[in-house]
């Protein structure tokens, strides 16, 4: 079961997103779902049906679980979803 | 945001802080005297005074197991950790840790600075911030104080060089300690550039900022944060 506590680890694909922070302020309310995912990248199918792709490291997500929503910074995700079972998390400072 | 670090508890002691412009302070504690109830008396005093209070206790020790061990204790008790160095282990150790957040006097009782280009190395991955502390330069005097300074100025060109965040405290128990804001600010100028003053200024309050947020119940860690939808 994903949880707001492993789904930095957990496979991303098939949640429901949407972008809430971003450098590039034009990506800022992007909703849709996870479709695919690479080592720096998530793709998103819009509602419309046309597909984005999202650079990790500069965004950060707001993913709908079962009950919660979790907003998480993007910098946390980079790595593949495989990679990521076996990477020590890293701690992120904003000084 | 101009934070301080210190031991203030009396009202007329806090009054002053207001006065002379603090914006608050991380009132800590010793941990073999460390009280949750002492704090929450100094935070409501202060609270009527419209000033940001933060929990810190200070881990005073010479092992280095010692040191982890109280660390895990005191870190989810506390908003700031501090470390007060001299020993080389214990710095080493200090700097070691992503828990610790400040590391209180590292040339405390010796003859060099205490950090060096391995230590600051260390210090600037693991974020663990290097103090000023203005008491124990009022303290000493001659040349004492000139090698004093000399360490100072040694630990700040290491930190600029390694971006290691630096945090400048005047570590006061009464009114008579307490300095003005300002004042710290000037004697920074006369040791590094005015933005780098500003800087150092400035790192005390994020520090416990980022804290103060992390001990939020919904943040699961930095970055990952739940935000409770609302149940029909």
């Amino acid at each position: 079961m994903i949880t707001p506590h492993n789904i930095l680890r957990h496979e991303l694909i098939g949640l429901k997103v949407e972008i809430v922070e971003a450098k590039n302020k034009a990506m800022i309310g992007i909703k849709g779902k996870v479709v695919d995912e690479t080592r720096n990248t998530l793709v998103i199918e819009k509602e419309d049906g046309r597909e984005v792709v999202i650079p990790k490291d500069i965004a950060v997500f707001l993913f709908q679980l079962k009950g919660c929503k979790v907003k998480v910074d993007g910098r946390l995700l980079i790595g593949r979803p495989e990679e990521r079972l076996k990477k020590k998390i890293k701690i992120l400072y904003p000084y | 945001m101009r934070i301080d670090i210190n031991r203030i508890e009396k009202e007329e002691d806090i009054k002053l802080l207001k006065e002379l412009k603090w914006n608050g302070f991380v009132f800590y504690q010793y941990d073999d005297e460390f009280s949750k109830d002492r704090y929450e008396e100094v935070k409501a005093i202060a609270e009527s005074y419209k000033l940001k209070v933060y929990s810190g206790v200070k881990i005073k020790t010479e092992s280095s197991k010692q040191l982890r061990d109280k660390v895990k204790k005191f870190r989810n008790k506390c908003h700031i950790i501090l470390i007060e160095g001299g020993v080389l282990k214990i710095n080493r150790a200090a700097v070691e840790l992503h828990d610790v957040d400040i590391l209180s006097t590292p040339e405390l009782g010796r003859k060099d600075s205490g950090i060096d280009h391995v230590l600051a190395r260390l210090a600037s991955n693991h974020r663990v911030a290097i103090e000023l502390n203005f008491k124990t330069l009022l303290n000493k005097d001659g040349y004492e104080r000139a090698r004093t300074l000399l360490f100072f100025r040694n630990n700040l060109k290491l930190a600029k060089k390694f971006d290691v965040p630096v945090v400048i405290s005047t570590d006061a128990e009464n009114k008579y300690q307490i300095k003005n804001p300002y004042d710290l600010r000037a004697f920074l100028n006369t040791l590094v550039e005015p933005l780098y003053a500003k800087k150092i200024m400035e790192t005390a309050y994020k520090i416990c900022d980022f804290r103060d947020y992390l001990m939020r119940d919904n943040v699961v860690r930095y970055g990952v944060e739940i935000i409770k939808e609302e149940k029909e």
